[in-house]
């Protein structure tokens, strides 16, 4: 009876507890997400303001709304660059397209390589497949400063400088956390599958295409997705290795400095912010589901 | 239905004809092995190549370039044997710019794992916890990695630069001469820039450790419960053991950057940012890349980066070595 009482009492408790808890953390994490939303909302408005409707109202709703500042911004806005012979202006639609051709162009050599490499060491046993999970491990651990450097020189050289093919084979490399994912998935598929359709005397191209990477598509599709959100995003590259083919992204970071009277007018910009989110958020009201739950270190469930 | 079968029957008396009915030979193990090595050679040909190249040359060609000096008059590189380190180790006592570029680094760095981590495991653990409104949390806080960096930047930076100064006039009656310029007072700006890594990170940081704690079997946390644990004591005695190699994994990893992070510098700056907010990550990356760059600093900058690689790398090992021994070593 006691003893009873005592769980009783030791259960009010933590219920009563975790119910203070729960009210801190709800308004700590509120406080947080209107203070993220704020900016993003102010810009959103901001983008569809005059830059003079702007300059006398700064917090207001739009006077007017400027829906016409989007198709401004995708035909007019640009950016320069110089092709060594002359000074070339780049739109903001032609960077839409850079950008579409970069994000499929890069998510394939990335999750491609990632996912065959991947394939290869975990079904096989063999020294080299050991060796590159080994690599992997090592390069993840080991830090290397100040290569960049070289790597320019090395694009350079190769000719991978404002080239985006070179970049696709540039990004197409097995390092990193996909790799490992990939691994552990291909690992966990039973050996009874490949098994069964080499005696229908399949291939091992065969087992690997048709048989075993189906059977994860769900991750590979996940895996994908974030892959796109990542280089849809990437403006390093861009500004790095591949200035002459400016991303929207690239663009925008550009646009900051832009002396130009359209591009530095403050709701051009931010119309240019909203034309590179917009893309990505469509995306995610979308995928939200599978994107949200499915994401985790180490390992992604299908 | 008919037809099918029939289609069906006509197939296999096609493929019988062919095979003279006998089913597909085996291969033998010893063919079946060639073709597998052939296989796993053309699976690895390009990865492999791909990894020499853009690591082991690369990396091999950092080393060689710390070694010699740009020839304008060629555009060659030619050996000068430590004539870089000693300029490195030269500016490093008499150049301020670079030992408090290395400081501000630091403070980056520090900033981001004395501050950020905790704040990214107590937020992990309240929507852990599952708190009022975790679902809805869990699904907003993902907005900020979704959202190009670029983007969110230059919305925070015109936020500040033309909102705040409105809220203080026009809300708070300051006087207009008395609204500071957050971007160009570096007392101002540098905090501010610590401020912005930290705020943007809280739902990158989150969502590695949430993932981690997700794994933790419900059987042990409610046995917790049973034995009337506090909640402080739940994060301390049960689920920080169990996420310690996740923790250890980022502390470690993130090591890498102790010298060289640079916060969201470039991002807000580009090649512009005063000297005051240059931090070492910056003022090489600048040299390489960008208005200020030149083939003439790429020696030099390869050589610092030789010696942070020689500083950090035992670093990063040391940490490793004392994070494993220190495992609580739990299996789930």
């Amino acid at each position: 009876m006691l003893q009873s009482m005592d769980k009783k009492r030791i259960k009010h408790k933590a219920t009563r507890s975790k119910d203070a808890l729960s009210t801190v953390g709800f308004i700590l994490m509120l406080i947080y997400v209107i203070s993220l939303f704020i900016p993003i909302v102010w810009a959103l408005l901001t983008s569809l303001k005059s830059s003079e409707d702007f300059y006398y109202n700064k917090f207001g709703l739009p006077s007017e709304w400027m829906f016409s500042n989007y198709a401004v911004a995708f035909r007019r806005m640009n950016v320069t660059i110089n092709t060594g012979k002359r000074i070339v202006p780049v739109y903001t639609w032609q960077m839409f397209i850079f950008s579409l051709m970069w994000t499929a162009g890069a998510t394939f050599a990335t999750q491609f390589v990632h996912a065959i490499t991947a394939y290869g060491c975990a079904r096989y046993k063999s020294f080299t497949g050991k060796m590159i999970h080994r690599i992997v491990l090592f390069c993840m651990v080991l830090p290397i400063i100040g290569s960049l450097p070289s790597e320019m020189q090395v694009v350079r050289s190769l000719g991978f400088y404002n080239n985006m093919i070179g970049m696709f084979i540039m990004k197409g490399n097995f390092l990193g956390t996909d790799f490992l994912i990939y691994y552990a998935a291909f690992k966990s598929l039973s050996q009874e599958y490949s098994n069964a359709a080499q005696i229908d005397g399949a291939g091992p191209f065969t087992i690997m295409f048709k048989v075993m990477f189906p059977m994860i598509l769900p991750m590979i599709a996940t895996m994908s997705l974030l892959s796109i959100i990542g280089f849809w995003n990437d403006y390093g590259t861009s500004l790095t290795y591949m200035p002459n083919i400016p991303t929207l992204a690239f663009g925008l970071f550009r646009y900051q400095f832009s002396t130009d009277q359209l591009v530095s007018s403050i709701p051009m910009q931010l119309t240019g912010c909203m034309i590179v989110v917009l893309p990505i958020v469509c995306i995610f009201l979308i995928f939200r589901n599978k994107l949200v739950m499915n994401v985790s270190l180490g390992g992604l469930k299908g | 239905m008919r037809i099918t079968r029939k289609l069906y029957d006509l197939k296999v008396a096609f493929h019988n004809k062919i095979t003279g009915g006998r089913p597909k030979k085996e291969s033998k193990p010893v063919t079946r092995k060639i073709k597998e090595k052939l296989f796993l050679a053309v699976l690895f040909a390009y990865p492999l190549a791909q990894f020499f190249v853009f690591y082991v040359v690369v990396n091999f060609n950092s080393v060689m370039l710390a070694f010699k000096t740009y020839n304008p008059a060629d555009g060659t590189y030619l050996f000068s044997g430590l004539n870089n380190f000693k300029r490195v180790f030269y500016d490093l006592s008499h150049d301020s710019m670079l030992l408090s570029g290395l400081g501000r680094g630091m403070i980056f760095y520090l900033a981001s794992t004395i501050i950020g981590v905790p704040v990214h495991l107590m937020v992990a653990y309240l929507l852990y916890k599952k708190i009022r409104g975790a679902n809805f949390f869990r699904t907003v806080l993902f907005f900020p990695s979704l959202i190009a960096s670029i983007a969110m930047v230059i919305m925070f930076k015109y936020f500040v630069a033309y909102g705040i100064p409105e809220i203080l006039t026009k809300v708070f009656k300051v006087a207009e001469e008395n609204v500071p310029n957050f971007f160009m007072d570096t007392n101002i700006a540098f905090p501010l820039m610590i401020f912005y890594g930290l705020w943007i990170g809280v739902a990158s940081g989150m969502v590695i450790y949430m993932s981690a704690m997700s794994r933790i079997p419900d059987s042990i946390i409610e046995f917790g419960q049973l034995e009337g644990i506090t909640l402080f004591r739940e994060f301390r005695s049960v689920i920080l053991p169990m996420i310690y190699p996740t923790v250890s994994l980022f502390l470690v990893t993130g090591l890498a950057g102790l010298f060289t992070s640079s916060g969201p510098v470039y991002a807000f700056y580009g090649d512009h940012a005063q000297e005051k907010l240059q931090t070492l990550g910056y003022y090489l990356f600048t040299r390489v890349i960008g208005e200020n760059s030149s083939f003439e600093a790429y020696p030099y900058a390869s050589a610092i980066g030789l010696l942070l690689t020689a500083v950090t790398a035992p670093i990063i090992f040391g940490a490793r070595w004392l994070f494993n021994k220190f495992d609580p070593d739990i299996e789930y």
